[in-house]
């Protein structure tokens, strides 16, 4: 079996495509939660880094990545102290505070071959000035929390002759 | 009568775009940060009735840009859309 992988402007125009041609579409979707260190800091556009800026600070685009002030990521129940690195230079790979994500995958399978569409959608960043307990002390510190994201923008909208079914799984077997 | 869908990679400008939507009357509802072919883009979903409009567009100072709008709407909205998009 061949595995094509399509942008989203492709693999839409193919399905509608193969609608306008009468054939029945079976689609597969996939949605995952990934929590894997795959988004730092450091490899976020200028513009996307911004929205941490009241907590981390860096001189440019995949340079290390220092927290500004104490803060807690709420997400992940840690506790980042002020000037702690967060995401390294050195280590691009393996931030220390990284971005959950959801992983959202369309595929179909027509004559024999695979097309296959995958985007992976980010948490926004909200971060609050609280009062919390830090080893029994009543400190006012600044949050980060992680926001999922809309349900609706994980979605594509396919024309309504396509069955969109969910899967969990993608196995291949070669024979 | 149903609803079509429609996608284009266009290389108008984002704010054409977002004029001609707010023209028809759709609304944006959300957005998020998405990573397809690893570049990351701007995901916008806009909204008027059951009609639904997606515009990824990414992020950055790179040239040529070329937005990404997939219409799901009647062929009269689709045609109006489009015709900004050539």
């Amino acid at each position: 079996m061949n595995v094509y992988e399509c942008n989203e402007n492709q693999f839409v125009e193919n399905i509608r495509r193969l609608v306008d041609s009468n054939n029945k579409i079976i689609v597969n979707r996939r949605i995952t939660l990934y929590d894997d260190q795959k988004y730092g800091l450091s490899t976020l556009p200028d513009k996307e880094f911004e929205s941490y800026s009241m907590i981390a600070y860096r001189n440019g685009y995949k340079r290390t990545v220092y927290a500004k002030v104490p803060f807690i990521d709420e997400y992940h129940n840690h506790l980042y102290k002020e000037n702690e690195v967060l995401h390294s230079s050195s280590n691009l790979l393996f931030p220390r505070l990284f971005i959950p994500y959801y992983k959202v995958e369309y595929s179909f399978n027509i004559w024999g071959n695979m097309y296959l569409h995958s985007f992976d959608l980010l948490f926004k960043s909200e971060i609050k000035l609280e009062k919390r307990k830090i080893r029994g002390n009543n400190l006012l510190v600044h949050v980060l929390r992680f926001i999922v994201p809309d349900e609706r923008i994980m979605m594509l909208k396919l024309p309504e002759q396509v069955i969109i079914l969910d899967v969990k799984k993608l196995t291949r077997i070669f024979e | 009568m149903p609803l079509k869908v429609k996608s284009i990679a266009s290389f108008v400008s984002l704010e054409q775009i977002v004029d001609k939507l707010n023209e028809l009357g759709f609304v944006l509802e959300s957005s998020a940060i998405m990573v397809s072919e690893g570049k990351f883009w701007n995901r916008m979903l806009y909204i008027k009735g059951e009609e639904m409009v997606f515009v990824s567009d990414e992020i950055g100072d790179t040239y040529p840009k070329d937005p990404v709008v997939t219409i799901y709407g009647l062929d009269d909205t689709i045609e109006k859309i489009t015709g900004v998009l050539y």
